[in-house]
């Protein structure tokens, strides 16, 4: 059996940490996901599902970066060899509560991206779901997740998802903190986030968008 | 009960840009769950120099809680005060903290919330905000009251206010607490709560700081501020067009507040009769109203008409009562529906606002209801066939259906968020480059496009089919699914559109704050003023309770003479 999921925050990591709410995880990955090409509907499903899985201790915001970089997003969706997370994701939230057909047949990149859609379900309905790929297990109850295993692998050569009633032995419950963040993610996010924005022109900074200087009253 | 007002006359913007306060408003749902929960709040800490720099320390306890607002008043030169969300600096700045400070935590602080955007709070930290000086009545209150003299009420009603708020920043912004924090905590865990908590502690704090200023200056002579002249000075804000996506980014909550409120309107209108002291407390109410709104003024032209068409309106609606309006049966259906023949948007929704003040007891449990589970409901239903998505589409959006995009006028603007700010923006489409990085508030637009691709396709298929090959309806079909049990979801007006006025949103989410005294600076940014006539925190306890929704200021001080 794979060894749990031991968090981010693992002994012997050596990388640059910083610090993020969730708050800040939702909105910085859902303008990344605009910004490496996905619909806005697609980003906004990036960000909820990053915020989520980081919420029950998962590495959303590291598996989410890596995805996002590894191409242009969405752009490179219907090309790749490999199904992209994210929009495997959405196809996987669109048919549950049904199972069939709701997994790409082949591989998948950033699989973890999958957990987001069953942990509302699981939410919604009080019920519990098993997702696995070789090398890692993540159940999903309402109570919080279970993670076992390599559950920010890259890429899993093929992915399953069962219902799986019972209750988890570690299982993670949702908490509001502010967590660590890898600064190189962090950064590779708030890069692409950087291209949904508009440079200022002469016009733009004469038309204004709030209060005047007020010095005088 | 009677039936809700429908959302095709509720959500249009010109309606929701004509909101007043209600009974339901935050800041005084707060202030009255802070008396009737037996809160005690103190000034624990005050190290403010005689320039004016340093800080302070208010503390809130109760219902098993402790809050601190842990304030920093600065030596700030004329020439860098600026209201603008991108200013560096400030007269004063703010944390409210959960729980107490220590020393390590007031140093912590000190090196980040003076520097507000730009610095880092914890998330034991809730809200970071700050403030500044209203130059023409800070100064005439200070050199009053260290002449020994009080202020002038007339001067005080100009302005409202000694320092207004640039930013209320809430909700895991710059590493503060995210609201999930908060939840299931009483009292607290509602909308905006924590935030207008803060901004009550500011104003205490702000007041406290002009009579330490002037006492600094005046010494023994110096006067402190009469409770009552003191309680007339509010604490401003001014917001631009910032604040103006939040109602379309957070469709739950915006339509958990309206839902609200619409709830306790129809509540009421369902009432066979009035009873005296319903009729004496609607008068009341009613008379503090035209007073306020009396010295209510605006330089913004279209403002400016408002208010004079709402002083019209308020003078009828207090004929019509004096007539015996509430004498008749269903007195409040009937004085709502005349008031939709014969006010003006702002008088109908004042009026509408005012029959609540009468009827705590039938409708402020709805305070409760006003928050949002962002997470539920926020997947798909791709097993929804697409006739059924068209239907929904039909029914939800015909507003936006109406909308013919082909016109230039239809989609004139485009929301952007600018690269030097990172602020919201509204560009000219036609006349400024960026149009192809818009933020996603063309929501009648999309819609029109999810109508036209749904022509077409086979009625049988899922919405999960449409999606596979058409993602970039994705965010739409979510609104579209989501307003069949969400009425109140959608702001029902295009917001891309020539004549639209962002102004209109913030007005909107300001009077659910419970701001008053609303002043459009343009079509794009308004000044209001919070908490005028509340009680400050050393008078929670002594003063009526809940009675300060409209405060005419001297007008309301030579009356109670």
């Amino acid at each position: 059996m794979a060894a749990p999921w031991r968090g981010r925050n693992a002994p012997g990591g050596r990388v640059t940490e910083v610090s993020r709410t969730l708050s800040e995880i939702r909105a910085t990955c859902t303008k990344a996901a605009r910004g490496a090409g996905c619909d806005w509907g697609m980003a906004e499903e990036a960000g909820l599902a990053a915020r989520l899985l980081e919420s029950h201790d998962l590495p959303g915001v590291s598996v989410l970066a890596r995805l996002l970089s590894e191409g242009a997003g969405c752009v490179s969706c219907r090309a790749a060899g490999s199904a992209c997370g994210l929009r495997a994701l959405a196809v996987l939230s669109d048919r549950l509560p049904f199972l069939d057909d709701a997994l790409p047949d082949g591989p998948v990149r950033a699989p973890l991206l999958l957990a987001a859609p069953v942990i509302l379900l699981a939410r919604e309905q009080g019920a519990a779901y098993t997702l696995s790929w070789e090398g890692a297990v993540l159940r999903c109850t309402q109570e919080g997740v279970s993670a076992e295993g390599a559950v920010d692998a890259p890429r899993a050569a093929s992915v399953s998802l069962v219902a799986a009633p019972g209750n988890p032995a570690r299982r993670r419950a949702p908490d509001w903190r502010s967590r660590s963040i890898a600064e190189s993610d962090w950064d590779t996010l708030e890069r692409l986030a950087a291209k949904t924005l508009v440079p200022e022109t002469e016009a733009s900074r004469a038309r204004g968008a709030g209060p005047a200087d007020a010095a005088a009253d | 009960m009677s039936a809700l007002r429908p959302p095709d006359q509720v959500m249009r913007l010109a309606r929701m840009g004509a909101s007043h306060p209600t009974r339901l408003s935050f800041m005084r749902v707060l202030l009255r769950g802070l008396k009737r929960g037996g809160w005690q709040a103190e000034r624990t800490e005050w190290a403010v120099d005689e320039t004016g720099v340093g800080h302070a320390v208010y503390r809130v306890k109760g219902q098993g809680q402790c809050y601190s607002l842990v304030a920093f008043a600065h030596d700030l030169p004329d020439h860098l005060r600026s209201d603008r969300v991108i200013a560096e600096a400030w007269d004063t700045t703010f944390a409210l903290m959960d729980g107490q400070p220590e020393a390590a935590d007031i140093e912590r602080l000190a090196g980040n919330v003076p520097k507000q955007e730009a610095g880092r709070v914890s998330d034991r930290e809730l809200v970071l905000s700050r403030a500044n000086r209203s130059g023409r009545l800070w100064d005439h209150v200070v050199s009053r009251l260290a002449e020994g003299r009080q202020p002038d009420p007339a001067q005080i009603d100009e302005v409202g206010y000694l320092m207004r708020t640039t930013a209320v920043y809430g909700s895991g912004k710059f590493g503060a607490a995210d609201h999930d924090a908060v939840a299931g905590r009483a009292l607290m865990d509602g909308p905006f709560r924590v935030e207008m908590l803060a901004v009550w502690l500011i104003r205490a704090f702000v007041a406290d700081l002009a009579e330490h200023m002037a006492a600094v200056r005046g010494g023994d002579r110096a006067a402190r501020l009469d409770p009552d002249l003191r309680r007339t000075l509010g604490i401003g804000n001014a917001t631009g067009l910032g604040m103006a996506p939040f109602l379309v980014n957070h469709p739950d909550l915006l339509n958990n507040w309206i839902a609200a409120r619409e709830t306790a309107i129809a509540r009421v209108r369902a009432l066979g009769h009035a009873p005296p002291e319903a009729q004496d407390a609607f008068a009341a109410a009613l008379a503090m109203a035209r007073e306020a709104v009396s010295g209510w003024r605006s330089t913004d032209p279209v403002q400016a008409a408002s208010w004079d068409a709402l002083r019209r309106d308020l003078a009828r609606l207090s004929h019509r009562v004096a007539e015996g309006a509430l004498s008749e049966p269903n007195p409040w259906d009937a004085l709502l529906r005349w008031s939709e023949a014969a006010l003006s948007l702002e008088g109908q929704e004042i009026c509408a606002a005012l029959i609540l003040e009468p009827h705590g007891n039938l409708v402020d449990d709805l305070a409760e209801t006003m928050g949002a589970d962002e997470l539920s409901g926020f997947r798909i239903d791709g097993a929804m066939r697409l006739d059924a998505l068209g239907k929904l589409l039909r029914e939800g959006f015909s507003w936006a259906l109406e909308a013919d995009f082909a016109q230039d006028d239809a989609q004139a603007r485009f929301w952007y968020v600018s690269e030097a700010k990172l602020e919201p923006r509204l560009g000219e489409r036609y006349a400024e480059p960026g149009a192809e990085l818009e933020q996603p508030l063309d929501i009648a637009r999309a819609a029109v496009a999810l109508h036209a691709d749904l022509d077409g396709q086979d009625p049988q298929a899922t919405v999960a089919d449409l999606l596979l090959g058409r993602p970039e309806h994705r965010r739409t079909v979510r609104r579209v699914q989501r307003l069949a049990r969400a009425p109140y979801r959608e702001i029902r007006d295009n917001l891309l559109a020539a004549d639209m006025r962002p102004v209109d949103m913030l007005r909107c989410k300001l009077a659910f704050f419970g701001a008053t005294n609303f002043d459009p600076r343009s079509d794009r940014w308004m000044r209001i003023t919070m908490y005028r006539g509340a009680p400050y925190p050393d008078e929670l306890h002594e003063r009526p309770e809940d009675a300060w929704l409209h405060h005419g200021g001297a007008a309301t001080l030579r009356a109670a003479e």
